[in-house]
């Protein structure tokens, strides 16, 4: 909004009405809507008013910068309108990364919100199949049918699969799931046991002790063939 | 029905094995890994015949899998128990 208070007109017009030796009317209205102005927003010595109103607000400016302290800065976070800590960046330690993952992954006891937010190594479950693996005797592949295991939490469904360790004997078969998505996952065999549990992701589907010319079945909750259920224990 | 097995993603696992998704119809739901000792990878012969068999298996488990989709397609709104 432009200064009403034009003075530039009144440099060629006198002060003093030569007629009446009084201030000329010009000056006249000049001085009284200066007054007007910086009578309810300057103080005798210069300073804003702490009532001086802001054009288009209703407040003074006192009641406006009332918490903001004499370097510039807000006083409080309590005198913050939006408090979506959205509009915040992360800072050194991401305290607002950490504390979303703590608000999902506990519950109001601080505990685990459930045992899917456990690594998986360290989870029991039990699969509904009486047997998960099977392989004809002919080649060497295992098959993995599609299966489901019961943790806690609920239950989880894999696609089927296979391996092939190019040659008969007695394996274990796992796939790493840290997250328990389930579906397809990359099934893997080995031949030491310890390996089910070298990951914390891992998810041990049994064993199945393989012979050419015989067909076999493992894994599950009973173990097939080789009589190992891996429900609870890791089929070993 | 005939179906069309792809590979679709191949994997060399950090255990020293390597694994093949195999998708039927170019559907997702159908992937199945097959995974493979390196031996057998490196082999033609054992290699072949381990992805024939594991595309075999796909097919039929995605026809399965159609079958019996078909069948509850007309079981909607049926009462049962």
């Amino acid at each position: 909004m432009p200064n009403p208070l034009n003075l530039t007109p009144l440099l060629n017009t006198p002060m003093t009405d030569p007629k009446t030796g009084l201030m000329s009317l010009a000056w006249q209205q000049y001085f009284i809507l200066l007054e007007q102005r910086s009578g309810p927003t300057l103080t005798q010595q210069g300073q804003l008013q702490a009532t001086a109103p802001i054009a288009g607000r209703d407040e003074g400016i006192g009641v406006t910068v009332q918490n903001i302290s004499d370097t510039g800065n807000l006083d409080s976070l309590a005198h913050v309108d939006n408090t979506n800590t959205d509009l915040l960046t992360d800072g050194t330690g991401s305290p607002l990364t950490g504390g979303k993952r703590g608000f999902q992954a506990l519950d109001s006891n601080n505990r685990l919100s459930n045992s899917f937010r456990n690594t998986a190594v360290n989870v029991s479950g039990a699969p509904t199949s009486a047997t998960v693996l099977s392989n004809d005797g002919v080649l060497t592949a295992i098959q993995v049918a599609a299966s489901t295991v019961q943790f806690g939490a609920g239950q989880i469904s894999y696609n089927s699969g296979s391996v092939d360790p190019g040659g008969f004997g007695t394996f274990f078969v796992y796939a790493d799931d840290p997250t328990f998505a389930g579906g397809a996952v990359i099934y893997q065999f080995t031949t030491d046991p310890s390996v089910l549990t070298a990951a914390e992701g891992r998810i041990p589907f049994g064993r199945i002790a393989t012979a050419s010319g015989s067909s076999k079945t493992g894994g599950g909750n009973t173990g097939g063939d080789s009589g190992e259920p891996s429900a609870g224990g890791r089929g070993f | 029905m005939s179906h069309i097995a792809k590979i679709v993603k191949y994997e060399a696992l950090s255990s020293g094995q390597v694994a093949a998704t195999i998708r039927c119809d170019a559907d997702p739901s159908t992937d199945f890994v097959l995974t493979m000792a390196v031996a057998v990878a490196a082999d033609p012969t054992q290699r072949e015949a381990a992805l024939t068999a594991a595309a075999e298996k796909c097919k039929a488990q995605h026809q399965a899998a159609l079958d019996a989709a078909a069948a509850l397609v007309n079981s909607v709104g049926t009462v049962v128990g």
